[in-house]
């Protein structure tokens, strides 16, 4: 029979792992990919990583957060925990979402309607771990008994009080990147509460009050991109020389002149490409230059940094840093005096620039901000440029990244150009606005912790592939190549660590790439095919 | 008896009221906060069948939007009235939480029809015409009452039973649950013992209205109509509120893509110029959301 875990198990023993990973409880995948013993070995934490790092939620750890040196420390965490929490609950440190915030605190039902949306727990088997309502619960009675007048007396006659100790606490910090941030759970329930919005408050809390956070996104992600430039490590030189040299490289393989303008004063456009495609999709990057070229658009790219990158990981995990890259990023755009910032194929940038810094940017900040598929829709339609969409005839499936679609609502203009430009384009089950996340949305897709990509490519992920798998299951086997269309960054990040995972390549044709690649690969002028079917 | 029950019913109606008002307007004056919409938004004229949002048309965002009324009422009374989101994803939940939800509309649709008689009693019209109301009323209550003893009564075993609900139950859920399945079932003694239950309402209902304390309740209404008071002065305490907060977590939320303008820059810099006492390292102590999100970073400064 199947054990349950109840809410104040986090809170017993931290030195034990509250939950065991069994690959034969996931949910299962079709063929090929059905058989978990021939799948890589899940990495487990060694010995001396234990002994090192807290290890005691489910055999991952994402965070690689110290061990406490005694019980002092552990009890300063607790305290700062509980400051926290209080300040959560303020007009003057939280204007920004406590609104949302206290809704979603008050009027849960606890029906569980939303765990059924949720990826991540049908994926692993409907373990409660994964509940979008475990950690949401939890954060709800720390704050009735910590917060609350009388709370700890509330908390005992309701039954629902649970003891924050150093267990609660670090299994929690774990447990809030245990969620993709979709807001998958939050579009079904009936009262509308948000545990995604929840979760983000969760980790927001220990970012913002007790300096925790996973490095990838903070030391190297939004301090590293405030300081240098870009979270990939690329300074303005570096990024300027990177995209110089792609345009040279593709000028010679292509034929046609590909040629990116660099500051361009009083330009049309300021494109904000996510800087992490230079390096790891560099043809994206050279997509967009050469469509915004053929159509005659007035744009740039900027130099100052982070002008050049996009990506604000402040929207997983932290207001303030949220709030000084938009900043940064419209003053740029300012000083350019471009007349709009578009931006690249990347999910959260949109939705950090365009919706959540509606309410950032003030005054000569303001600066319109159109997203990419619009943007592209326009290039496709605006008769500049002649297609043949002959030269796509391969299977195309589409991944709606959840900032794009679910969060922005922009479904069809992709959907325009694919039906236009892919003949064998089909959709994945469910899409559009009832999608579900590639498994590395919140930040996810750019943590690898100890062995947290295991975690990713085995639970968070697997919903995503075995709908990929489903969209193209008339075409199988790898002879014939097909193409998921990936109009976000860190959505084909995730999907690159899955397909290699499983082998999706070997064993499927499968590969993932931006519309961009798509759009310009179906161009007249250009000879080549720009789509190589390289892994 | 009569008394007793006049008063604690305005009692009941006045701390009910003051008690959500007061939730409304703590909630109202909740600062405005960052933009957090999600699809679907059934104002959205014209992309409604796959959930569209008014971005999809750049170039026109900042024309006048066109938004839909009806399909927001559409939306929100297949939600209320059939609990559609519940239907979709909860399918096991449902005709327990749709029957309590139906049977307590219903016990207030002839709550209503008691007042519309007392009314009528009380401006002078025969008794003879008030028959077919009251006749209505009585079967609509009784439905009330058997929907509503219905769902409670299923939802207290669906929580116990099913696992996934169980372990994040609490003692006050069930409390609930109990009492009004209490009032539900007080409702349906009341109803078989008392000889012509809508009659006696709506004289009671009249009484009540002209505050006239001649009035002799039967002792199984009389339970009833305790237990329903207790249970309303109960209810603004919790979160069963949810019922006018839903209008806060979609429209203040949940929908809320109203784009930057006048008014609301105006409130937003005031919000910004508040100072920030979070204590993380990257976070400078006494200064102010704006300065702080206007800082130069130190490389930045020395480049």
């Amino acid at each position: 029979m199947k054990k349950h875990l109840k809410l104040n198990d986090i809170s017993k023993d931290a030195s034990i792992q509250l939950n065991e990973f069994n690959l034969d409880e996931l949910m299962p995948l079709p063929p090929p990919y059905d058989k978990s013993e021939e799948l890589p070995v899940v990495k487990r934490l060694t010995t001396e990583q234990q002994a090192r790092l807290v290890s005691n939620l489910d055999g991952f750890s994402a965070l690689a957060l110290p061990q406490p040196k005694n019980k002092e420390e552990e009890s300063k965490y607790v305290r700062q925990f509980i400051s926290g929490l209080k300040k959560l609950l303020s007009k003057e440190n939280n204007w920004t979402f406590l609104q949302p915030l206290l809704l979603s605190l008050e009027y849960c039902a606890r029906c569980q309607t939303c765990s059924d949306a949720c990826h991540v727990y049908l994926a692993s088997g409907k373990n409660d771990l994964y509940r979008p309502t475990y950690r949401a619960e939890i954060f709800r009675r720390l704050i009735d008994k910590y917060v609350k007048r009388g709370g700890k007396l509330a908390t005992k006659l309701k039954g629902t009080d649970i003891e924050l100790n150093w267990a609660t606490l670090s299994r929690l910090y774990e447990l809030a990147y245990r969620c993709n941030l979709c807001r998958r759970c939050a579009q079904t329930c009936p009262i509308s509460v948000d545990n995604a919005l929840i979760t983000r408050e969760l980790r927001k809390l220990f970012s913002q009050e007790l300096g925790w956070a996973p490095k990838e996104l903070h030391e190297k992600g939004t301090v590293l991109q405030l300081d240098i430039g870009s979270p990939t490590g690329m300074r303005p030189a570096v990024a300027m020389d990177n995209v110089k040299f792609l345009d040279e490289d593709f000028t010679e393989s292509l034929g046609i002149k590909v040629e990116t303008p660099w500051d361009k004063e009083g330009a049309d456009i300021l494109l904000l490409h996510s800087a992490g495609d230079i390096l790891s999709f560099p043809e994206s990057i050279v997509a967009f230059t050469i469509l915004c070229n053929a159509a005659g658009i007035n744009w740039t790219l900027s130099s100052e940094a982070p002008g050049y990158d996009g990506v604000n990981y402040g929207l997983f995990y932290d207001d303030v840093q949220l709030a000084r890259i938009v900043t940064r990023h419209a003053q740029i755009a300012r000083k350019l005096k471009v007349k709009k910032i578009v931006m690249g194929e990347c999910g959260h940038e949109h939705k950090a620039l365009i919706t959540v810094a509606d309410r950032l940017l003030t005054g000569d900040l303001n600066i319109p901000r159109q997203d990419a598929m619009t943007f592209l829709e326009d290039i496709v339609f605006s008769g500049k440029i002649k297609f043949d969409p002959a030269k796509n005839d391969f299977p195309v499936t589409l991944h709606d990244p959840c900032n794009i679609v679910r969060n922005l609502g922009i479904v069809e203009p992709q959907r325009r150009v694919l039906r236009y430009l892919c003949p064998q384009f089909r959709e994945m089950t469910p899409h559009g606005v009832d999608n579900y996340c590639c498994g590395g949305g919140g930040g996810l897709s750019v943590i690898s912790g100890v062995n947290f990509t295991d975690w990713k490519t085995n639970v968070s992920g697997r919903i995503k592939f075995k709908q990929i798998l489903e969209a193209f299951a008339d075409r199988p086997g790898p002879g014939v190549k097909k193409y998921v269309a990936v109009p976000c960054l860190n959505c084909k990040l995730q999907l690159r660590d899955i397909f290699k995972y499983y082998g999706a390549w070997e064993k499927s044709g499968i590969r993932c790439g931006g519309i961009a690649e798509l759009i310009v690969n179906a161009m007249v002028e250009i000879k080549k095919p720009f789509i190589t079917w390289s892994e | 008896m009569g008394i007793f029950l006049i008063a604690l019913t305005y009692f009941t109606f006045v701390f009910l009221i003051l008690m959500v008002t007061a939730k409304l307007i703590k909630i109202a004056r909740m600062p405005e906060h960052l933009r957090w919409e999600l699809a679907p938004i059934p104002h959205e004229k014209s992309k409604n069948k796959y959930s569209g949002f008014y971005l999809e048309g750049y170039e026109k965002r900042h024309k006048k939007r066109r938004k839909s009324l009806v399909a927001v009422v559409i939306y929100m009374a297949k939600e209320m009235l059939l609990f559609k989101g519940v239907w979709k994803n909860n399918r096991t939940l449902w005709p327990f939480s749709f029957s309590m939800h139906i049977g307590i509309y219903l016990v207030i649709l002839s709550i209503l029809l008691y007042i519309v008689n007392a009314l009528l009693m009380i401006t002078g019209t025969p008794a003879s015409a008030l028959d077919a109301l009251e006749s209505i009323a009585a079967v609509i209550a009784l439905a009330g009452y058997i929907l509503g003893c219905f769902g409670a009564i299923g939802l207290i075993f669906k929580r116990s039973l099913d696992a996934g609900l169980r372990y994040f139950g609490s003692l006050a859920i069930y409390f609930r649950l109990i009492f009004l399945a209490a009032v539900f079932i007080s409702g349906i003694i009341a109803w078989f013992n008392v000889s012509n239950f809508a009659l006696t309402m709506s004289l009671f209902t009249r009484n009540l209205l002209t505050l006239n304390t001649a009035i002799t309740i039967a002792t199984p209404l009389a339970v009833h109509l305790v237990l329903l008071l207790l249970f309303l002065i109960y209810l603004p305490l919790t979160d069963m509120t949810h019922f006018i907060i839903k209008y806060f977590t979609y429209h203040a939320v949940r929908w809320n893509d109203e784009p930057l303008n006048t008014k609301m820059e105006a409130g937003l810099n005031e919000l910004q110029s508040q100072t920030s006492s979070w204590s993380a390292p990257h976070i400078p102590s006494g200064k102010t959301w704006a300065e702080i999100a206007a800082e130069k970073t130190p490389d930045e400064k020395a480049s």
